[in-house]
């Protein structure tokens, strides 16, 4: 068992801190990882903050409203096609600004894409930990379930329920964080489980503190790093799923929008105005690859023997 | 190993079971179909006649043991809409999405395996590099935005390959390779993390020091120990694979399973849902099943441990 540092925000980085400290680099090290990605995690990194910054400020961002029509303005080419800077981005086939409604539709996607890894998290985590508590049929049963939703591509399960319940907007945030659940709620029985012979709960429930204070003060903490660290690697799939469905029109509804109902509108007018679908679509690339190459050094920092 | 496989099969029923039974449950609790079905000035005397016709005025877990019950004889309901069995509408579509399924999978193994292999072999030099950087693209893209590129590209500017339909085998191209490429993209990294686990083990090193020549250690001790942990991912992405064949299908509007899925899911019909998710469902256990058995063959360790424990 891997003992987990108890200071989540900072644990990846004192781990990488100590392992740089402990073990004795050859000596390209500092080349290969000081000067080799910097740039381009710096790069990812600084898109990252970028969104988040979006989705925080999008209304003080948007130059119009996301839905403001004007058919005079219909079809104007972005800046870098030959447009005027009226509409850096270009507007849609019903004069709506392109670059208020990417700020408004990132806005949306990261809302949801966080909001439904959360409930994702604390109902998976909570489904572990409970199994691993009661063991005995309680835990066959939570299994049963772990296993049924991974013999399921979860789209198809979604997009079902989706269609049938008509694009409620609440439905998708629950269906986006339905997904996923069952990996906390592994990794949460497993640490369950494993921390249950630890010295420290067997102090702690010696002393006679009572359940929930047991798990919510002393297990929990013990294994939110983890944890956080399972958030951020389901965080990407999340964003997929929200645009899949939406670009699919089962996801947002209009008059709201996110990256991929904007895309999926932009589907209709390739060959017109390539932009309309273009910058939504190069807007999520950006933001799943930044998570990716991110999380690829991290996970090289964390684990040399992988390079 | 009998005991193994029976119980695994057992479990796979009951997972079965379990789904098709949560899929039911959840289609009935949004609501009365009519509503959709049937325009909304429809006199109620019609709306109880339709009802009574296709079983919805009945009791929900009256209607669950019907189901059942017929599904235990072959038979999946009829489709709202065609009045056909549910089964046939979905294994007239299934050819073109195997069709499709088989090519976009055996190209991502293909591809991955080598281009993992090669990436492996060849660590820290600029191939490698190429290699990784490819794949990070690859299974970072969105498939649904991969293919509007493809069709952006390839179809309305170059004018290379048509852009949706399903008639001759330039019309698989970009369905395929958007397909394929996150699973390949996947399939690539995960095989050079494995190789590399692998020929640092201590048994590359005797083998090294017998006097076996480098493609021998390669080819007989590295490659079939670092095939184990690389059928697991096969495995997985067979899966990710079927649900990307809902989007896929849409996108290049190829006439398969998921393009009827993403239809029937539009118009409600449960039965040729509930169909197509069942037969889903079972392929995908079937195929885990057929992984952890294709283990117990790769490696022995798995055959004669539950006899020595």
């Amino acid at each position: 068992m891997v003992h987990v540092q108890p200071e989540s925000s900072a644990f990846s980085k004192s781990m990488a801190v100590q392992q740089g400290a402990v073990i004795q680099h050859p000596p390209g090290w500092r080349r290969r990882v000081g000067l080799d990605r910097p740039w381009i995690v710096i790069i990812a990194g600084a898109y990252l903050v970028l969104v988040v910054l979006v989705a925080l400020f999008a209304p003080a961002l948007q130059p119009y409203d996301h839905a403001q029509q004007d058919l005079f303005e219909i079809r104007n080419p972005p800046v870098f096609m030959g447009g005027d800077w009226r509409y850096i981005l270009g507007t849609d086939d019903l004069g709506r600004d392109v670059l208020s409604r990417v700020i408004y539709g990132t806005k949306v996607s990261v809302a949801i894409a966080i909001i439904g890894t959360g409930i994702g998290a604390v109902l998976g985590s909570f489904l572990g930990i409970v199994a691993a508590h009661f063991r005995g049929w309680a835990d066959e049963i939570i299994m049963m379930f772990v296993d049924a939703q991974s013999s399921l591509p979860f789209i198809i399960f979604a997009l079902a329920v989706l269609a049938f319940f008509s694009g409620n907007f609440w439905v998708l945030v629950i269906v986006v964080g339905i997904d996923g659940w069952e990996r906390y709620a592994r990794l949460a029985r497993g640490m369950a489980l494993s921390s249950g012979q630890a010295t420290y709960i067997e102090a702690v429930s010696s002393l006679g503190v009572s359940t929930w204070k047991l798990y919510a003060r002393h297990l929990l903490p013990n294994i939110l790093p983890a944890l956080m660290i399972q958030f951020t690697i389901n965080l990407p799939g999340t964003i997929l799923l929200e645009t899949s469905l939406s670009f699919l029109g089962l996801g947002v509804q209009p008059p709201m929008t996110s990256l991929g109902q904007m895309l999926g509108y932009g589907r209709d007018y390739l060959l017109q105005a390539p932009w309309i679908a273009v910058v939504p679509g190069m807007t999520i690339f950006f933001i799943t690859l930044s998570i990716s190459i991110l999380g690829d050094w991290l996970r090289d920092h964390l684990d040399p023997s992988l390079r | 190993m009998f005991v193994l496989i029976s119980a695994k099969a057992l479990r796979a029923v009951a997972t079965l079971l379990l789904v098709v039974t949560a899929v039911f449950f959840i289609l009935r609790a949004s609501g009365d179909p009519t509503y959709v079905l049937l325009p909304d000035d429809t006199p109620q005397y019609i709306v109880d006649i339709y009802k009574a016709r296709w079983g919805i005025d009945r009791p929900v877990y009256e209607q669950y043991v019907t189901y059942i019950a017929s599904l235990l004889q072959g038979d999946f309901g009829v489709s709202f809409f065609d009045f056909k069995p549910a089964i046939d509408l979905v294994l007239e579509r299934l050819p073109k999405t195997l069709q499709l399924g088989v090519v976009a999978y055996a190209g991502a193994v293909i591809f991955g395996v080598t281009l993992g292999v090669i990436a492996a072999l060849n660590r820290n030099t600029i191939i490698d590099r190429l290699v990784m950087v490819a794949a990070v693209f690859g299974y970072s893209m969105p498939n649904f935005f991969f293919g509007l590129l493809l069709i952006i590209f390839l179809s309305l500017q170059l004018r290379w390959l048509p852009p949706s339909g399903s008639d001759t085998w330039a019309h698989m191209v970009m369905p395929a390779v958007t397909l394929g490429l996150a699973a390949g993209a996947q399939i690539a990294r995960f095989t050079r993390s494995s190789i590399l686990e692998v020929i640092r083990q201590p048994y590359i090193r005797t083998a090294r020091a017998k006097g076996a020549s480098y493609g021998r250690r390669i080819r007989w001790h590295a490659l079939p120990n670092a095939a184990i942990p690389t059928v697991t991912v096969l495995g997985f992405q067979f899966g990710l694979m079927i649900g990307g064949t809902v989007v896929i299908e849409t996108v290049f509007a190829w006439p398969g399973m998921g393009r009827l899925f993403y239809q029937a899911v539009g118009a409600r019909d449960y039965a040729v849902v509930q169909a197509i998710i069942l037969l889903i469902a079972a392929s995908i256990i079937l195929v885990n099943l057929a992984v952890d058995l294709l283990y117990a063959v790769l490696d022995p360790r798995v055959r004669i441990a539950p006899e020595k424990v």
